[in-house]
């Protein structure tokens, strides 16, 4: 089965590397070694969202099933976002797990975790902080998304004030990413996210 | 005794067949090969020798009143081929006719050439002779002309046939037009068969599985390189690849069960040797599959033996071992204690269908398995380009 796996991995890599996203710079894959089955993916934030020009890295495991099962996909970039793990990245997408298509490619996936960038679902949440504030306060979210684009995928948009504010928690003494998600998670109240820190 | 001939009998002095080499020659000549269209060529376990001299020099029809074939007709001459003759060679009405008599040739129909027999039968030289044109004595093509040369040429007892422009054989009986148009017809629907299947093979040797993404046609080892026909969509599969996504344990079954591309539900996936995609063509060829499995006797069902969920329902042959077929059972519904149905109803049969099709199909060792993929090659090749596959499948495959 094995066999099978690889043989399709190596038929999507040229399909990827010749496909149109390529050429605009809209995704990638690369291999991580020789074996196939783990690869890195990265996937350009898409236009008009709070993760626009940033670029988000993605480990991708083929598992021995493979196109019969998913491949395991999770993003090593941290990011503000519903669907996928502030804390580890993990994404929830249907097609990743029950919705799997065994004609489905690396190119699709991609593609697709691409719209999910742009189309959160906060009624199906993997991060549930993340989706209360996007539904709560949306304003916020935006906001901190593209903090958390321009910090960790080098997306050029910055917002300075948020910037500052973990600038102040990092002074006093705080790991950078610690007061970030702590600011993130508290709507960048910094009171409550010293306490949340320290507690 | 046919095993004799072949050194092989087992049966010895006991056997009911006749050991006698002096009487086995004519039945020893393959007789799909004198009607010039033995599919097994150099593999078939008769022999392909055209028939010996004295019975087959025409010659001998002109300079001799008396023809070979005389002897049947009289009743007072001794039968030197236990009766073979009287089965297979046109009986002339009258002794006048005698000269114009058809010549003996050993499992030959007479003058049938040209019409490609409809069945076994047929195909055998039976003694049922058809009232057609082509019958007719002094219309028969010389058989040595029509397949090569005839070593009479001009001298030949026989009409030499003019060459027809389509399969480039002397096969046009030069006055006879009735036949002529015959011939023309038959090559013409020859010749559009060949093409649909030339057309077939062009449809289907760049299709690409959409989860192998191989090209079908080339992928390794070749029994691979057959098609899972969906029947509600028209996205390309290899059979192996599609069986193993439909038969995936990890998710719903409406996943599983949908085309892995367009996610539309097909009820079951059908083998079949040529990418299929018009409606024609493919209903022909499901059509064909459910005929071939209807044939085939169900393992569960097991001769009246066993019990088949499927019932009457079920694709597969459903028959007593004294050859009559089952009656559909009364539905049973069951009911549980709150008053619900139960769901036997909704097992879907193709589901269990396709699991005992892989199960037969995956286990390479097991000869019937080849024998039945070897019938479906087979089969949806015949089905979907002959209408009259029916000879076929019985000359070629048992």
């Amino acid at each position: 089965m094995a066999n099978i796996a690889v043989a399709r991995i190596k038929r999507e890599f040229k399909e990827v590397v010749k496909s149109e996203e390529v050429a605009k710079c809209h995704i990638k894959v690369e291999l991580v070694d020789d074996s196939f089955t783990s690869l890195r993916g990265e996937i350009l934030g898409p236009p008009d969202t709070p993760y626009e020009g940033g670029t988000f890295i993605l480990d991708i495991r083929i598992p021995e099933t493979y196109p019969f099962n998913p491949p395991k996909v999770q993003f090593l970039t941290k990011i503000w976002h519903p669907n996928i793990s502030s804390v580890t990245g993990a994404i929830c997408l249907d097609i990743l797990k029950d919705q799997w298509a065994a004609a489905m490619t690396l190119r699709t996936v991609l593609l697709s975790l691409q719209a999910l960038l742009a189309a959160p679902e906060p009624d199906d949440p993997q991060d549930a902080v993340v989706a209360r504030q996007y539904k709560e306060t949306s304003d916020i979210f935006s906001q901190t998304a593209r903090h958390w684009a321009s910090n960790y995928a080098s997306a050029p948009h910055r917002e300075p004030v948020m910037d500052d504010k973990v600038a102040q928690l990092k002074n006093m003494g705080f790991d950078e990413h610690k007061a970030r998600v702590a600011l993130s998670t508290h709507n960048w109240d910094i009171e409550q996210a010293m306490e949340n820190i320290l507690s | 005794c046919r095993y004799f001939v072949h050194g092989v009998c087992r049966a010895g002095d006991e056997c009911n067949y006749s050991h006698d080499r002096q009487n086995d020659t004519p039945s020893n000549v393959c007789r799909y090969y004198l009607a010039g269209r033995c599919t097994y060529g150099d593999r078939c376990r008769f022999d392909h020798v055209k028939p010996r001299d004295k019975s087959s020099k025409p010659s001998s029809l002109q300079s001799k009143p008396k023809p070979l074939s005389a002897p049947v007709l009289d009743s007072s001459a001794p039968k030197s081929t236990l009766g073979f003759e009287d089965l297979v060679s046109p009986a002339p009405p009258a002794q006048e006719n005698w000269v114009n008599a058809a010549e003996f040739v050993p499992g030959q129909n007479g003058c049938d050439f040209f019409s490609v027999p409809g069945s076994y039968a047929a195909a055998a030289g039976g003694s049922d002779e058809p009232q057609g044109v082509g019958r007719l004595l002094g219309d028969e093509l010389c058989p040595y002309a029509l397949h090569g040369q005839c070593r009479y040429g001009e001298d030949c007892a026989y009409t030499h046939g003019d060459v027809c422009d389509l399969c480039g054989r002397q096969s046009l009986h030069p006055t006879n037009q009735a036949l002529r148009d015959q011939h023309v017809k038959e090559c013409i629907a020859k010749h559009n068969e060949d093409m649909e299947h030339s057309f077939a093979i062009q449809r289907s040797c760049d299709k690409t599985c959409g989860i192998c993404m191989e090209v079908v046609y080339e992928k390794e080892p070749p029994p691979k390189r057959k098609f899972g026909i969906l029947s509600s969509c028209s996205h390309v599969y290899c059979l192996d690849c599609i069986r193993q996504w439909r038969s995936s344990k990890q998710f719903e079954h409406k996943v599983i069960k949908a085309c892995p591309e367009c996610r539309v539900k097909s009820d079951f996936v059908t083998p079949s040797s040529y990418w299929v995609d018009d409606e024609p063509n493919k209903t022909k060829l499901i059509e064909g599959y459910k005929k071939a499995l209807s044939g085939k006797p169900c393992r569960y069902f097991d001769k009246g033996s066993g019990e088949c969920p499927f019932n009457e329902r079920c694709f597969y042959l459903h028959a007593y071992p004294d050859g009559t077929k089952a009656s559909p059972k009364p539905k049973r519904n069951r009911q549980n204690n709150a008053g619900d149905y139960d769901l036997i109803q909704q097992i879907v049969l193709w589901d269990f269908f396709e699991e005992r099709q892989n199960a037969i199909t995956h286990v390479l060792s097991d000869p019937d398995s080849d024998l039945l993929s070897d019938f479906f090659l087979h089969f949806t090749l015949s089905d979907v380009f002959s209408s009259d596959d029916e000879s076929e499948l019985t000359d070629s495959d048992y």
